[in-house]
């Protein structure tokens, strides 16, 4: 039976290169599966040991539910994985790192390299016995059969598989969803004096102006000018003017297909007091208060 | 060695039975299955008939579910990892496909806003205005963050890959735990697949939130504790249980109610099985008492130096709780109803009355089997599998309105004992039995999915559907969510009085600090009376910077759905919002309608007009 022969040295150093190679790259998406294999291997490795030197299976042939059960060894690495991120977040808080691209491939790579150190380093302890498992000098070559890398490989060809096809059912139930699109405006008191929180000051008979915006979502606004509105204390605004234009592109931010700016100018009422005064814009309205005094 | 002499020259026939439960079919089921799925989530967003998607929901449900189930079942040894990650892939595809692409559920929207403030502000333990208590639990941010930056996806993405993770890593762990309680690769599968069908699984569980998070952490502390009390190395054993403490703290630092069981699991466990060694076979106990040891540190720590107010958050769910069974048992009206009007189908109630009927009937097997043998298990799977029957008197607190949600989420911790017995069962040796083990293994199966989802999350969250007002779910609108993102770029991260169902969106969608409703902080007086907010109200408002009210006038069409518009102290519970109520607004001097609509609404405050007379004529 052919095999490969690892020497543990090497390996470490080859994995740790390349932590330091995908933190090193500007975003590149192996990243993640590195740093998060690397670390949650790693610990696994601490936590478990290797499988050579396991020696709490129930009898000599049934690992099950013993440390050196394969299940436990597959499945461990990704939760301490996990743990090692969040841990790697929580350290770059605590060092009141900003919370950024660089704050956590820097904190990330860092402990995935002190976990693999630490694996590392686990196997020069003696073991139990008071031997030494491993030394630094000589370390003992770890040999991988064919047949094994042949069965772990046939076995990611079929989850690969596996996921190809799932992913596929998926793609093709979220298809099956309608996706409704609502279309409306919104229509907004421009801000300056929507936001002030106080009524808008005018004299009596003095020209108020208000502006304001239609944005329309879910499809484009009706080209021709919609009808506009104004009521002052519930009467119709005197010298009321009207400024519509025409639809024109919105900020792409918002998400909006189109918005169209107006304005209307109208005269203040003669008498001082406060005055509700309501801006209707095809079927839309919105208001302020004003407050007339000399 | 040669080819011919490593493999015998014929093959061994492959029996139909094994064929049909091979790989390629298992797959081929499930992707059919989760296209069923997608095709009942079509029916019920086109509005068809309650009773059509559902049978079509369950059509696809069980067709993916049933053959990785049997494979699981299946006797003899060979593992059963892959059919394992099937099962936690097929339990997940339904949340997932609910809303693939944005928050739908109520948490969702908090956690969410959570991540994306951490990214955008570079900070952890950021306020939250939806789940204040939130701030206080950085695990689930911080990860998604982490992975966000780390692999290029949205937020939202990052979220669902950090869920599913966390949602095979429940199975796996429950699959371990098993493993190293009975010594069987049997016993951890039927152990993961039993725990799979719990309530909280397939929707609960799945949403994007800590609990999803915390859940497989509190799984992953017993099974390696559980590890560790039986390995004889104790280089290794005390390894295991620094890795139990740690993971421990992941779970402290992710979620409040998970730490609040796991407490309580890990000290039940130490007490029962240091009491209990003295009659049954007993594994290191004081492995047990470390690891209790060792969470009881960090999660003191943490309440003591991060979320003090966690036991402010905490305690009326609990005492609260008590109260109104109190009063149930006397009789009073207090409690809820079940069986109340719902669209779920006659038989899916039924079948979930009938699932802690099966659970009932295993843990009596269980205890016929302990009965005979009762030295067969040590005393900490004993206790395990005891922890598993408080799941019965949680299903009491069903009844009371404050303890439903408790007990909804206990059952992720407790249905662990259950799964236990349920596999210690499985794997008894049978004597003479008539019974066709695997078609009764297989109902109870099909009970616990059907019944069990059909116990926990109600219709709107479960199922994509026409707008209806007053869901969590199905009440978002796009409108909502333009509204928020218009008013948070013009005006800040402002406070605002809004209902419950608008202020998801605002909050998520604007960063906006939404106003909770109390019986001291009356702000639904501004929307749900006719009158103008008392001159103190009127005060908090002004003192607060309440400076906007946003109402949606779909709350003046229908009663909501959830019963209430702004929470308990709503003065209009259970009825929809007069029109006039709403349309007042524009005829009050302090308050100006500056942003609208076809339905939604934000006036600008001017709390300062209040008392004054508007004039009428130009």
């Amino acid at each position: 039976m052919s095999t490969v022969v690892l020497r543990p040295r090497v390996v470490t150093l080859t994995v740790a290169a390349l932590v330091v190679a995908v933190c090193a790259l500007p975003s590149t998406p192996l990243v993640l599966p590195v740093v998060v294999g690397v670390a949650g291997w790693s610990a696994a490795r601490l936590v478990l040991g290797s499988r050579a030197d396991a020696n709490d299976a129930v009898d000599g042939t049934d690992a099950v539910g013993g440390t050196d059960d394969g299940l436990l060894r597959a499945t461990l690495p990704v939760v301490l994985g996990m743990l090692a991120l969040l841990g790697s977040v929580l350290l770059a808080a605590v060092l009141r790192w900003r919370i950024d691209t660089p704050a956590i491939t820097v904190a990330a790579g860092m402990v995935a390299l002190g976990l693999l150190g630490a694996a590392r380093w686990r196997t020069f302890l003696p073991t139990e016995g008071g031997e030494s498992a491993d030394s630094a000098r000589r370390e003992s070559l770890h040999a991988v059969s064919r047949t094994t890398t042949h069965r772990i490989g046939k076995a990611c060809a079929r989850v690969v598989g596996a996921g190809l096809v799932l992913a596929a059912a998926t793609a093709v139930a979220i298809a099956l969803r309608p996706v409704p699109v609502e279309r409306y405006t919104q229509l907004a008191l421009a801000p300056a004096v929507a936001l002030a929180g106080a009524p808008v000051a005018a004299r009596p008979d003095a020209a108020v102006t208000l502006t304001w915006t239609v944005t329309g979502y879910g499809g484009p606004q009706d080209g021709q000018a919609p009808p506009v509105a104004v009521t002052v204390g519930g009467a119709a605004a005197r010298d009321l003017r009207v400024t519509v234009a025409p639809p024109s592109a919105p900020d792409p931010a918002t998400g909006a297909v189109d918005v169209r700016p107006g304005s209307v100018t109208f005269r203040a009422p003669t008498t001082e007091g406060l005055y509700p005064v309501h801006v209707t814009v095809a079927d839309a309205t919105i208001g302020a208060t004003l407050k007339v005094a000399r | 060695m040669t080819a011919t002499l490593a493999r015998p020259a014929t093959p061994p026939p492959r029996t139909a039975r094994r064929a049909l439960l091979s790989w390629p079919v298992l797959v081929g089921a499930a992707a059919v299955g989760i296209v069923v799925v997608g095709l009942s989530y079509r029916l019920s967003a086109h509005g068809a008939a309650p009773s059509a998607y559902y049978a079509v929901f369950w059509l696809g449900m069980l067709t993916a579910v049933l053959p990785t189930a049997a494979r699981i079942l299946a006797p003899g040894a060979g593992s059963r990892a892959g059919a394992v990650a099937l099962l936690g892939v097929l339990t997940f595809a339904p949340k997932y496909l609910r809303n693939p692409f944005a928050p739908a559920y109520h948490d969702e929207y908090a956690h969410w806003r959570q991540a994306e403030d951490v990214l955008e502000l570079g900070k952890l333990l950021r306020p939250n205005f939806l789940i204040p208590i939130v701030q206080d639990y950085p695990g689930t941010s911080a990860l998604t963050a982490a992975i966000a930056r780390l692999s290029g996806l949205s937020v939202w993405s990052s979220g669902q890959v950090l869920e599913l993770a966390a949602h095979l890593s429940c199975l796996f762990a429950v699959a371990v735990l098993a493993r190293v309680h009975l010594r069987s690769e049997r016993a951890g599968g039927i152990a993961a697949l039993v725990y799979g069908l719990n309530p909280s699984f397939v929707y609960f569980d799945t949403q994007y939130a800590y609990e999803g998070v915390a859940i497989p952490l509190f799984l992953w502390v017993l099974a390696l504790t559980s590890l560790a009390a039986r390995t004889p190395s104790r280089r290794r054993r005390y390894a295991l249980v620094a890795a139990s403490v740690v993971t421990a703290a992941g779970a402290v630092v992710t979620h409040h109610l998970t730490t609040l069981f796991l407490l309580l699991l890990l000290a039940g466990v130490a007490v029962l099985a240091t009491v209990g060694r003295r009659w049954f076979p007993a594994e290191r106990v004081g492995v047990w008492w470390a690891v209790l040891g060792g969470t009881v540190l960090v999660a003191g720590g943490w309440l003591a130096g991060v979320a003090s107010a966690t036991v402010a958050y905490l305690s009326p769910y609990f005492g609260g709780s008590v109260t109104q069974l109190q009063a149930m048992a006397a009789k009073s009206d207090t409690g809820r109803v079940l069986l109340a009007p719902s669209v779920q189908p006659l038989w899916e109630r039924g079948i979930t009355a009938l699932a802690p009927v099966v659970v009932g009937l295993l843990a009596l097997r269980a205890l016929w089997l302990l009965r005979r043998h009762p030295r067969a298990l040590p005393v900490d799977t004993l206790a395990l599998m005891a922890y598993g029957l408080v799941y019965f008197p949680a299903v009491l607190f069903l009844l009371a309105p404050s303890g439903a949600e408790g007990a909804r989420r206990s059952w992720a911790f407790t249905y662990v004992g259950v799964a236990l017995i349920a596999a210690f069962v499985a794997e008894r040796p049978r004597r003479s039995t008539r019974l066709p083990f695997r078609w009764v293994a297989l109902g109870a199966v099909t009970v616990l999915l059907v019944g069990n989802v059909g116990g926990g999350l109600n219709d709107p969250y479960r199922f994509p559907g026409t707008f209806r007002w007053g869901t969590d779910t199905n009440s978002a609108s796009a409108q909502a969510r333009t509204v928020a993102e218009a008013l948070a770029r013009e005006a800040g991260p402002v406070r605002v009085v809004a209902d419950r169902y608008t202020a998801l969106a605002l909050i998520a969608y604007g960063g906006i600090d939404v106003a909770t409703p109390s019986v001291g902080f009356p702000a639904a007086q501004l929307v749900q009376t006719g009158n103008d907010p008392s001159r103190e109200l009127a005060g908090m408002l002004v003192g607060s910077r309440y400076d906007y009210v946003v109402v949606d006038l779909r709350m003046t069409q229908e009663p909501a759905f959830n019963g209430d518009n702004f929470g308990s102290t709503d003065p209009l519970q259970g009825r929809a919002t007069p029109r006039a109520y709403v349309d007042r607004l524009d005829a009050v001097p302090w308050a100006s309608r500056i942003l609208t609509t076809e339905h939604v609404r934000v006036y600008r405050l001017d709390l300062y007009q209040l008392g004054q007379t508007l004039r009428s004529g130009s």
